[in-house]
Protein backbone atom coordinates (compact mmCIF):
# COMPACT_ATOMS: atom_id res chain seq x y z
CA UNK A 1 0.00 0.00 0.00
CA UNK A 2 0.93 3.58 -1.11
CA UNK A 3 -1.81 5.48 0.17
CA UNK A 4 -3.49 6.06 3.37
CA UNK A 5 -6.69 7.67 4.59
CA UNK A 6 -5.92 10.55 7.50
CA UNK A 7 -8.06 9.17 10.49
CA UNK A 8 -7.02 11.98 12.84
CA UNK A 9 -5.59 15.02 12.01
CA UNK A 10 -1.42 14.85 11.82
CA UNK A 11 1.50 17.54 10.56
CA UNK A 12 5.04 16.77 9.41
CA UNK A 13 6.90 19.74 11.41
CA UNK A 14 9.90 19.39 9.00
CA UNK A 15 7.72 20.18 5.78
CA UNK A 16 5.14 21.97 7.84
CA UNK A 17 2.29 20.33 6.03
CA UNK A 18 -0.91 19.34 7.78
CA UNK A 19 -3.42 16.71 7.06
CA UNK A 20 -7.10 17.11 8.51
CA UNK A 21 -9.25 14.07 8.49
CA UNK A 22 -10.42 13.21 5.07
CA UNK A 23 -7.05 13.45 3.54
CA UNK A 24 -4.61 11.35 2.14
CA UNK A 25 -1.09 10.41 3.19
CA UNK A 26 1.33 8.95 0.56
CA UNK A 27 3.54 6.83 1.54
CA UNK A 28 6.93 8.99 1.99
CA UNK A 29 5.08 11.80 3.46
CA UNK A 30 5.86 10.63 6.69
CA UNK A 31 8.68 8.12 7.67
CA UNK A 32 7.88 4.41 7.96
CA UNK A 33 8.00 4.02 11.57
CA UNK A 34 5.48 6.84 11.69
CA UNK A 35 2.89 5.80 9.26
CA UNK A 36 3.43 2.12 11.06
CA UNK A 37 3.08 3.64 14.74
CA UNK A 38 -0.48 5.71 13.60
CA UNK A 39 -1.86 2.56 11.74
CA UNK A 40 -1.38 0.44 14.66
CA UNK A 41 -2.11 2.81 17.74
CA UNK A 42 -5.20 3.20 19.34
CA UNK A 43 -6.76 4.99 17.78
CA UNK A 44 -5.21 5.01 14.45
CA UNK A 45 -4.30 7.96 13.07
CA UNK A 46 -4.25 6.70 9.75
CA UNK A 47 -6.09 3.75 7.32
CA UNK A 48 -4.95 2.08 5.04
CA UNK A 49 -5.79 2.74 1.21
CA UNK A 50 -5.91 -0.16 -1.16
CA UNK A 51 -4.58 0.92 -4.11
CA UNK A 52 -7.20 0.76 -6.84
CA UNK A 53 -9.17 3.15 -4.31
CA UNK A 54 -6.66 5.76 -5.02
CA UNK A 55 -8.40 8.97 -5.75
CA UNK A 56 -8.84 9.93 -9.62
CA UNK A 57 -8.57 6.81 -10.53
CA UNK A 58 -11.10 5.95 -13.14
CA UNK A 59 -12.67 2.80 -13.92
CA UNK A 60 -13.16 1.63 -17.12
CA UNK A 61 -16.68 0.60 -17.68
CA UNK B 1 26.76 37.47 39.86
CA UNK B 2 22.76 37.86 40.86
CA UNK B 3 21.95 35.75 43.87
CA UNK B 4 20.33 32.18 42.95
CA UNK B 5 17.40 31.47 44.71
CA UNK B 6 17.71 28.07 46.11
CA UNK B 7 15.61 25.03 47.36
CA UNK B 8 12.66 25.80 49.17
CA UNK B 9 12.81 29.50 48.03
CA UNK B 10 12.58 28.60 44.55
CA UNK B 11 9.55 26.67 45.44
CA UNK B 12 8.68 29.54 47.21
CA UNK B 13 9.32 32.16 44.15
CA UNK B 14 8.43 29.92 41.38
CA UNK B 15 4.94 27.89 42.25
CA UNK B 16 1.93 28.60 40.51
CA UNK B 17 -1.65 27.22 41.61
CA UNK B 18 -4.13 27.97 38.87
CA UNK B 19 -8.28 27.29 39.48
CA UNK B 20 -10.52 27.16 37.10
CA UNK B 21 -9.81 30.62 35.11
CA UNK B 22 -7.95 32.05 38.21
CA UNK B 23 -3.89 32.19 39.04
CA UNK B 24 -4.10 31.91 42.77
CA UNK B 25 -0.53 32.22 43.20
CA UNK B 26 0.15 34.23 45.80
CA UNK B 27 3.23 35.57 47.22
CA UNK B 28 3.12 34.02 50.43
CA UNK B 29 3.50 30.35 50.20
CA UNK B 30 5.00 27.92 52.34
CA UNK B 31 5.70 23.86 51.40
CA UNK B 32 6.28 21.03 53.78
CA UNK B 33 5.76 17.55 53.97
CA UNK B 34 3.01 16.38 56.32
CA UNK B 35 0.80 13.02 56.78
CA UNK B 36 -2.65 15.17 57.46
CA UNK B 37 -2.62 17.70 54.70
CA UNK B 38 -5.75 19.12 55.24
CA UNK B 39 -5.49 21.99 57.96
CA UNK B 40 -7.91 24.74 58.39
CA UNK B 41 -7.60 27.60 60.64
CA UNK B 42 -11.37 27.94 63.01
CA UNK B 43 -11.83 32.08 62.10
CA UNK B 44 -14.98 31.82 59.87
CA UNK B 45 -18.31 31.78 60.41
CA UNK B 46 -21.41 30.38 58.81
CA UNK B 47 -25.20 31.06 59.16
CA UNK B 48 -28.19 29.30 57.80
CA UNK B 49 -28.46 30.95 54.37
CA UNK B 50 -25.08 33.06 53.64
CA UNK B 51 -21.57 31.65 53.97
CA UNK B 52 -19.97 34.67 55.13
CA UNK B 53 -16.08 34.42 55.03
CA UNK B 54 -13.78 36.29 57.84
CA UNK B 55 -10.00 36.70 56.05
CA UNK B 56 -8.00 34.11 57.07
CA UNK B 57 -5.30 32.10 56.03
CA UNK B 58 -5.86 28.45 54.58
CA UNK B 59 -3.98 25.66 53.66
CA UNK B 60 -4.98 22.39 51.43
CA UNK B 61 -3.03 19.44 51.44
CA UNK B 62 -2.08 17.77 47.95
CA UNK B 63 -0.17 14.21 48.79
CA UNK B 64 1.73 15.34 51.49
CA UNK B 65 2.44 18.95 50.65
CA UNK B 66 0.41 22.13 52.22
CA UNK B 67 0.29 25.15 50.08
CA UNK B 68 -1.87 28.27 50.82
CA UNK B 69 -4.27 29.58 48.47
CA UNK B 70 -4.67 32.90 50.24
CA UNK B 71 -2.90 34.25 53.18
CA UNK B 72 -3.88 37.16 55.67
CA UNK B 73 -3.23 40.06 54.19
CA UNK B 74 -5.25 42.17 51.62
CA UNK B 75 -4.98 40.54 47.66
CA UNK B 76 -5.48 41.09 44.48
CA UNK B 77 -7.19 37.71 43.62
CA UNK B 78 -9.53 37.50 40.61
CA UNK B 79 -13.25 36.81 41.85
CA UNK B 80 -14.43 33.70 42.42
CA UNK B 81 -18.48 33.53 41.73
CA UNK B 82 -21.06 31.05 41.88
CA UNK B 83 -24.66 31.13 41.52
CA UNK B 84 -25.92 30.20 45.02
CA UNK B 85 -27.18 26.65 44.65
CA UNK B 86 -25.37 25.65 42.16
CA UNK B 87 -22.67 22.61 42.13
CA UNK B 88 -19.09 23.64 40.15
CA UNK B 89 -16.82 21.72 38.79
CA UNK B 90 -13.36 22.85 37.56
CA UNK B 91 -9.32 22.02 37.31
CA UNK B 92 -7.02 22.58 39.39
CA UNK B 93 -3.26 22.91 38.34
CA UNK B 94 -0.17 22.95 40.39
CA UNK B 95 2.85 24.34 38.75
CA UNK B 96 5.91 23.76 40.18
CA UNK B 97 8.86 26.01 38.25
CA UNK B 98 11.78 25.17 40.45
CA UNK B 99 14.21 27.90 39.33
CA UNK B 100 11.63 29.76 37.14
CA UNK B 101 8.23 30.53 35.85
CA UNK B 102 6.48 27.08 35.41
CA UNK B 103 7.30 25.71 31.89
CA UNK B 104 7.76 23.00 29.59
CA UNK B 105 8.82 20.22 31.38
CA UNK B 106 8.21 21.29 34.75
CA UNK B 107 6.10 19.13 36.87
CA UNK B 108 2.00 19.87 37.38
CA UNK B 109 -0.36 18.23 39.71
CA UNK B 110 -4.11 18.06 37.71
CA UNK B 111 -6.67 17.96 39.78
CA UNK B 112 -10.24 18.47 38.88
CA UNK B 113 -11.86 19.34 41.64
CA UNK B 114 -15.75 18.61 42.05
CA UNK B 115 -17.18 21.51 44.21
CA UNK B 116 -17.11 25.17 45.63
CA UNK B 117 -18.27 26.33 48.54
CA UNK B 118 -21.86 26.69 47.51
CA UNK B 119 -23.36 30.07 47.15
CA UNK B 120 -20.37 32.16 47.85
CA UNK B 121 -18.76 34.94 46.91
CA UNK B 122 -15.23 35.76 47.14
CA UNK B 123 -13.86 38.86 47.02
CA UNK B 124 -10.02 40.19 46.82
CA UNK B 125 -8.46 39.11 49.64
CA UNK B 126 -10.70 37.05 50.90
CA UNK B 127 -11.15 33.65 49.89
CA UNK B 128 -11.76 30.09 51.11
CA UNK B 129 -11.85 26.99 48.56
CA UNK B 130 -13.37 23.88 49.29
CA UNK B 131 -12.22 20.92 46.54
CA UNK B 132 -12.70 16.92 46.64
CA UNK B 133 -8.85 15.93 46.28
CA UNK B 134 -7.36 12.44 45.42
CA UNK B 135 -8.16 9.61 46.75
CA UNK B 136 -5.43 7.60 49.01
CA UNK B 137 -4.50 5.72 46.12
CA UNK B 138 -3.47 8.96 44.31
CA UNK B 139 -5.84 8.71 41.42
CA UNK B 140 -9.58 10.36 40.91
CA UNK B 141 -11.77 7.87 39.52
CA UNK B 142 -12.59 7.97 35.54
CA UNK B 143 -9.51 10.73 35.50
CA UNK B 144 -6.18 9.10 36.44
CA UNK B 145 -2.61 9.56 38.13
CA UNK B 146 -2.10 13.79 39.03
CA UNK B 147 1.69 13.63 38.62
CA UNK B 148 1.95 15.75 35.23
CA UNK B 149 4.03 18.32 33.47
CA UNK B 150 3.38 21.89 32.27
CA UNK B 151 2.83 21.92 28.58
CA UNK B 152 1.97 25.70 28.48
CA UNK B 153 3.27 28.11 31.35
CA UNK B 154 1.14 31.12 31.77
CA UNK B 155 1.41 33.19 29.12
CA UNK B 156 -0.29 35.50 26.37
CA UNK B 157 -0.75 33.92 23.31
CA UNK B 158 -1.11 35.78 19.98
CA UNK B 159 -0.06 33.56 17.60
CA UNK B 160 -0.18 30.17 15.92
CA UNK B 161 2.09 28.35 17.31
CA UNK B 162 3.56 24.63 17.59
CA UNK B 163 4.85 24.80 21.21
CA UNK B 164 7.32 23.25 23.08
CA UNK B 165 7.39 19.65 23.20
CA UNK B 166 7.76 17.29 26.38
CA UNK B 167 9.75 14.20 26.27
CA UNK B 168 8.47 11.55 28.53
CA UNK B 169 11.08 8.75 27.48
CA UNK B 170 8.68 6.25 26.71
CA UNK B 171 4.89 5.63 24.93
CA UNK B 172 1.90 4.82 27.40
CA UNK B 173 -1.29 3.08 27.09
CA UNK B 174 -3.69 4.01 29.69
CA UNK B 175 -5.24 7.35 28.55
CA UNK B 176 -4.48 11.07 29.68
CA UNK B 177 -6.24 14.06 30.99
CA UNK B 178 -5.07 18.02 30.55
CA UNK B 179 -6.73 21.15 31.78
CA UNK B 180 -7.04 24.53 29.87
CA UNK B 181 -7.00 27.63 32.06
CA UNK B 182 -7.91 30.49 30.31
CA UNK B 183 -7.69 33.86 32.52
CA UNK B 184 -8.17 36.27 30.05
CA UNK B 185 -9.03 37.04 26.75
CA UNK B 186 -9.42 39.82 24.01
CA UNK B 187 -11.12 38.58 21.70
CA UNK B 188 -9.03 36.01 21.20
CA UNK B 189 -10.38 32.96 18.81
CA UNK B 190 -7.99 29.93 18.98
CA UNK B 191 -7.89 26.25 18.59
CA UNK B 192 -6.26 24.27 21.18
CA UNK B 193 -4.71 21.04 20.73
CA UNK B 194 -2.86 18.45 22.48
CA UNK B 195 -0.58 16.89 19.91
CA UNK B 196 2.11 13.83 20.49
CA UNK B 197 4.67 12.06 18.48
CA UNK B 198 7.56 9.04 18.22
CA UNK B 199 10.17 11.18 16.76
CA UNK B 200 9.23 14.68 17.91
CA UNK B 201 8.89 15.57 14.23
CA UNK B 202 5.88 14.05 13.43
CA UNK B 203 2.55 14.44 15.29
CA UNK B 204 -0.94 13.39 15.60
CA UNK B 205 -4.42 15.07 17.32
CA UNK B 206 -4.48 13.78 20.25
CA UNK B 207 -7.16 15.59 21.89
CA UNK B 208 -8.98 19.20 21.01
CA UNK B 209 -10.33 21.59 23.92
CA UNK B 210 -14.06 23.02 23.41
CA UNK B 211 -12.60 25.99 24.80
CA UNK B 212 -11.43 28.31 22.07
CA UNK B 213 -9.92 31.36 24.54
CA UNK B 214 -12.56 33.70 23.55
CA UNK B 215 -13.37 33.80 27.67
CA UNK B 216 -12.15 33.12 30.75
CA UNK B 217 -12.97 29.27 31.73
CA UNK B 218 -11.06 26.27 32.87
CA UNK B 219 -11.55 22.92 30.87
CA UNK B 220 -10.69 19.53 31.72
CA UNK B 221 -9.96 17.26 28.42
CA UNK B 222 -9.45 13.41 28.72
CA UNK B 223 -8.89 10.62 26.71
CA UNK B 224 -8.14 7.02 26.35
CA UNK B 225 -5.70 4.95 24.38
CA UNK B 226 -1.98 5.37 23.67
CA UNK B 227 -0.20 8.80 24.72
CA UNK B 228 3.02 8.50 22.13
CA UNK B 229 5.95 9.68 24.12
CA UNK B 230 6.09 13.35 22.99
CA UNK B 231 3.51 15.85 23.78
CA UNK B 232 2.68 19.71 23.33
CA UNK B 233 0.56 21.62 22.77
CA UNK B 234 -0.68 23.25 19.47
CA UNK B 235 -2.14 26.29 19.07
CA UNK B 236 -3.60 27.75 15.84
CA UNK B 237 -5.15 31.74 16.52
CA UNK B 238 -7.89 33.51 14.42
CA UNK B 239 -8.19 36.20 16.05
CA UNK B 240 -7.15 38.36 18.98
CA UNK B 241 -5.11 37.00 22.29
CA UNK B 242 -5.78 35.43 25.51
CA UNK B 243 -3.97 34.25 28.53
CA UNK B 244 -3.65 30.59 29.15
CA UNK B 245 -1.79 28.13 31.25
CA UNK B 246 -2.15 23.67 30.02
CA UNK B 247 -1.02 21.03 32.15
CA UNK B 248 -0.99 18.02 31.17
CA UNK B 249 -0.70 13.65 32.61
CA UNK B 250 -0.82 10.32 31.61
CA UNK B 251 -2.65 8.11 33.40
Amino acid sequence: MTQYAVLIGCVNDKTGKRYAPGDVVLKGDFPVRVIKNWLEIDPPVLAPLPDDDLPGTDEEE
Amino acid sequence: MAAVASGKDKQLRYTRLWVDSADLSGDSRTFSNAENTLEETPDWGWDASAKSFLRGRRTVGLRGYQAFLNDDTARAFAELKMTAGSEHTGVLSLALGGGGEPAVPDPAILLPFTQLMDGASFADGIGVLQIDFISDAGQISGVGKPLGVVLQGKATVNSTSNGSSHDNGASTADGWHAHLHVFSSASGNFSFVIEHSTDDSAFSTLGTFTADGSAATSELLTGTGTVNRYTRLAITRTAGSAVIAVTFARN
